[in-house]
């Protein structure tokens, strides 16, 4: 019986025109988003490529480089936005990327920040929900309200059976449209024969499915309840909408502005005087070794020792700033988090920070970009100080590379089982309030 | 006809997506007008600390001239967060942004809540959802022949349906401006002038017209379709299209398709600028004093005084040109975005309330001019001017074997008394010229209207009312 319910559920669903409508829409921006995110990504990679080629030590500053993500074509996250490029020498550890302009010149963030990112992400989280909504609504109470309800359950047909059988052919149809957008995706990737797709993006593109349908799902079950709750279509999907712009518009946007209200950032003049605290014992010492050190540049006469000493100095004070920047970045995250925190109830908000995991376009990805960073300072000043302690020895060496580590797929899906189960969590819910109510429900 | 604008007010004022409606905007009007004090109280702290360190301590060699923060940005913020909050002139009229403070660029980018995303975003739904069932829902009901059966023509019906829905998104716009007007200017009397209200007035004629745009549409939508479930899909599906798709990949598309060099390339050309424009200067100098062309040390220095400000001006210019690159860019993005009436209404509104990157532009041209005034300043306390580039340089050479260190020269500080000193004046564009920019995207959106409502017309003049 189970089975007949969800066979003719399928059938209904892709006889349907929004069905089609929607299908055609999906596939379409799908392709098109993804077309043009994959031309901009070719454009970004190659660009990384050739900057890297061309890495030396200029004057004494080196650039060390971002690398662009493959799967930011799918989910930009915060891949595009933060630009590539960050410039290291003994005297400043920067915790911010730039353009390659670099950081003073500069002008990638602006241009690029009011721009929110089309891409599958969005289209999953916007669209698709939107389109669950509208495969849903009219579940119960359409059937209601055109008689066949009370029909259907004349026969000897339990009232859990239907609305399982319902939630399994929505569940199946939900299923067959992304697999189909995420197939075609990932067919536009892999015939771009400059993308470089390996084992491990297939079992991120895997995850991001997964999480994608199960965001889904749970809009579904949420349609499923309101449309046992109401007895009109016309009211069951007004609800829903306004429940959608509620959840996807008006509620992520408020969890931001809270976050920034619970958790204020200190401004520059603080951070000055932090570092400033934090360098005070040593500060004698700098301003003594700094005056030797222009003398020095003044005069011509090159002295072996105060080169060290300036160096050292400066170094130290390069990174006990650093110290404090990255405290203050920490604390940027932090608001993220809060954001993220405040922003719980909204499956968008979770189903974000899923994929944006999967994808490595998040901040948690940023961050450890720049601890990389910061190892990577240490061999720099090592192979660095030997231009003062043994000149030989340093035009022998060559400059460090800088290597930026994958990480592992584990660590990705234990950091999302939380948001995870909180989708699962909401769509259980919302399906046991269906069928509570439906139980209960007056089907004349 | 009043009759049936009268049915229909009273038919929607009770309807769910009405009430809802209602108590939406006017909570989140409430709550923009709260995040905007907070804000702005914010901006103008920084402001007025810079602008005493400017008038306290003005500077010769770098000064700093901060921005006025915009006192209708709850209107339409036009991205002022994104704006550095000043600029830094140094002589020769070079301008380079002053950093705004902390901005903490991990946070999700969620669009600002001010009013025109509440009209661009919010009321353009609502007003899909309150139109959508206008023609087919009547037809569903068999409401529709009904009516059409009394003497009274189907355009007049389409008419008196549009005037209902307008007369009914106007009232929680006026109900939620005015609350917000009276909220803020609790914390900031000094809001209410009278050029301020007209700018508000012109922005709220704005939102009408772009408002009606998404009621004609939702009424042609449910004329030409029978279904009311397919109608609001096929609406929401252009909705998404319109304000959200449509804007936000304009960016992705200009920075494509653009033929002006990416910012890589533009990076890469830098280094062989500095080495052609300044080192081989320099090199050229060494041989000459090899050559034995100097007489003195001071003769050496300033001739590589003269030679890296010249070289300078080429690294300068590189940058500027730049910076034009990015900006024809931006104005490429906004180009292509404008195809959506969503964009034209945001820069409308923007230009109505003076806010924006074309504020900013009227900003760096003021300086501009000023900057005259400030070289002649210098050149009357310091006696040279000194331009500068984004990089100071060093090296050295030996002159009769005795040590001579190049450098790059720097601005001087005037070190006597500046009380004479000529401060720059944020002055606010003339209201005309704010209207005049609006112009061409208000005139966008009076087109989609006039297009929609002839489609609209039309469409129900054929229509099978059965």
């Amino acid at each position: 019986m189970l089975k007949t319910i969800f066979l003719r559920e399928l059938l209904e669903y892709f006889k349907s025109t929004k069905f089609l409508i929607g299908f055609c829409i999906v596939l379409f921006l799908m392709s098109t988003s993804t077309y043009l995110n994959m031309t901009e990504y070719v454009q970004r990679h190659q660009d990384y490529l050739s900057a890297v080629e061309k890495v030396t030590t200029r004057g004494f500053s080196v650039d060390v480089l971002r690398e662009p993500q493959v799967m930011s074509v799918l989910i930009q996250g915060k891949d595009r936005k933060l630009g590539n490029q960050l410039e290291i020498n003994y005297m400043r550890i920067p915790v911010e990327t730039s353009g390659y302009m670099g950081g003073f010149a500069s002008q990638h963030h602006r241009f690029l920040a009011g721009f929110q990112a089309i891409d599958y992400a969005f289209i999953v989280r916007v669209v698709m929900s939107l389109l669950v909504i509208f495969l849903a609504y009219n579940a119960i109470c359409g059937e209601k309200m055109q008689g066949t309800l009370k029909l259907a359950l004349s026969n000897a047909l339990p009232r859990d059976k239907l609305i399982l059988g319902k939630l399994l052919g929505g569940l199946a149809i939900i299923g067959i449209m992304l697999i189909s957008a995420t197939l075609a995706c990932l067919l536009l990737l892999m015939i771009n024969p400059q993308i470089a797709l390996q084992g491990i993006h297939y079992t991120r593109l895997a995850g991001i499915t997964a999480s994608s349908a199960l965001y889904l799902a749970m809009f579904f079950c949420m349609g499923l309840y309101i449309s046992v709750l109401v007895n009109k279509s016309g009211t069951s999907l007004m609800i829903l909408l306004q429940i959608w712009v509620f959840l996807i518009i008006i509620y992520p946007n408020l969890s931001v502005y809270l976050a920034k209200k619970i958790i204020t950032l200190p401004g520059k003049e603080q951070l000055a005087d932090q570092k400033r605290a934090v360098f005070e014992p040593y500060q004698k010492e700098y301003d003594i070794n700094r005056k030797a050190f222009h003398d020095m540049i003044v005069s011509g006469k090159r002295d072996k020792n105060i080169l060290i000493n300036n160096f050292n100095i400066t170094a130290q004070r390069a990174a006990m700033n650093h110290l404090v920047d990255m405290e203050y970045s920490q604390q940027m995250t932090r608001q993220m988090h809060v954001g993220h925190q405040l922003g719980t109830l909204s499956p968008a908000v979770l189903y974000d920070s899923i994929v944006q995991g999967f994808a490595r376009t998040d901040v948690s990805a940023f961050d450890r970009f720049l601890k990389e960073v910061k190892i990577y300072w240490d061999q720099y000043i090592e192979q660095y100080k030997l231009r003062y302690t043994d000149r030989e020895a340093y035009k022998n060496s060559d400059l460090p590379v800088f290597k930026s580590s994958q990480q592992s797929i584990s660590v990705i899906i234990a950091d999302s089982i939380k948001p995870h189960i909180l989708l699962l969590m909401f769509s259980v819910l919302f399906f046991v309030l269906a069928y509570t109510s439906f139980l209960r429900k007056d089907v004349r | 006809m009043l009759t049936i604008i009268h049915r229909e007010i009273t038919e929607k004022i009770h309807s769910l997506q009405f009430i809802t409606l209602f108590i939406v905007a006017t909570a989140l009007f409430i709550i923009s007008s709260g995040i905007f004090i907070q804000q702005y109280s914010l901006r103008s702290t920084f402001y007025e600390d810079g602008i005493n360190e400017t008038h306290l301590n003005p500077s010769t060699a770098r000064l700093k001239i901060f921005q006025r923060p915009n006192p209708l940005g709850f209107v339409a913020d036009g991205g002022a967060r994104f704006e550095p909050a000043g600029i830094v002139l140094t002589p020769k009229g070079r301008q380079s942004a002053l950093e705004s403070g902390p901005e903490n660029f991990k946070l999700d980018i969620v669009p600002e809540l001010d009013w025109a995303f509440l009209f661009k975003i919010i009321f353009s739904l609502y007003a899909l959802l309150l139109t959508f069932r206008s023609v087919s829902g009547e037809k569903e009901q068999g409401t529709l022949r009904l009516i059409l059966a009394n003497s009274l023509s189907r355009p007049r019906l389409l008419i008196a349906k549009y005037l209902s829905t307008m007369i009914l998104l106007t009232l929680p716009i006026v109900t939620g401006m005015l609350i917000s007007l009276i909220y803020i200017s609790f914390s900031m009397p000094e809001i209410l002038t009278l050029s301020n209200l007209l700018r508000i007035t012109g922005t709220l004629l704005l939102t009408l017209a772009y408002l009606s745009i998404f009621v004609l549409l939702g009424l042609l939508a449910s004329t030409l379709i029978e279904k009311s479930s397919v109608v609001l899909l096929s609406l929401l599906s252009i909705w998404i299209f319109m304000v959200i798709i449509i804007p936000n990949t304009s960016g992705i598309l200009a920075d494509t398709f653009s033929p002006l060099p990416s910012e890589y390339e533009t990076s890469q050309k830098v280094g062989p600028i500095i080495q052609n424009a300044v080192w081989e200067k320099i090199d050229g100098l060494k041989i000459r004093i090899q050559n034995g062309e100097f007489q003195s040390k001071e003769e050496i220095i300033k001739e590589s005084n003269r030679l890296f400000q010249e070289g300078q001006i080429d690294v300068a210019k590189h940058y500027h040109e730049y910076e034009n690159a990015m900006q024809s860019r931006s104005n490429l993005a906004a180009n292509i975005s404008r195809f959506s009436p969503t964009a034209l209404f945001q820069y409308a509104a923007q230009s109505m309330v003076n806010s924006g990157p074309d504020r900013e532009t009227w900003f760096r041209n003021n300086i501009t001019e000023y900057s005259e005034t400030y070289d002649d300043y210098i050149l009357s306390k310091v006696g040279e001017l000194v331009g500068t580039s984004y990089f100071s340089f060093s090296t050295s050479t030996t002159f009769n074997g005795e040590h001579v260190n190049l450098v790059s020269p720097e601005p001087k500080e005037y070190d006597g008394n500046k009380s004479d000193f000529p401060h720059f004046i944020d002055v606010v564009p003339p209201f005309s010229q704010n209207i005049r920019s609006a112009m061409l995207d208000f005139c966008g959106i009076l087109i989609w209207n006039l297009l929609l409502a002839s489609c609209a017309i039309l469409a129900i003049r054929r229509c099978d009312v059965r």
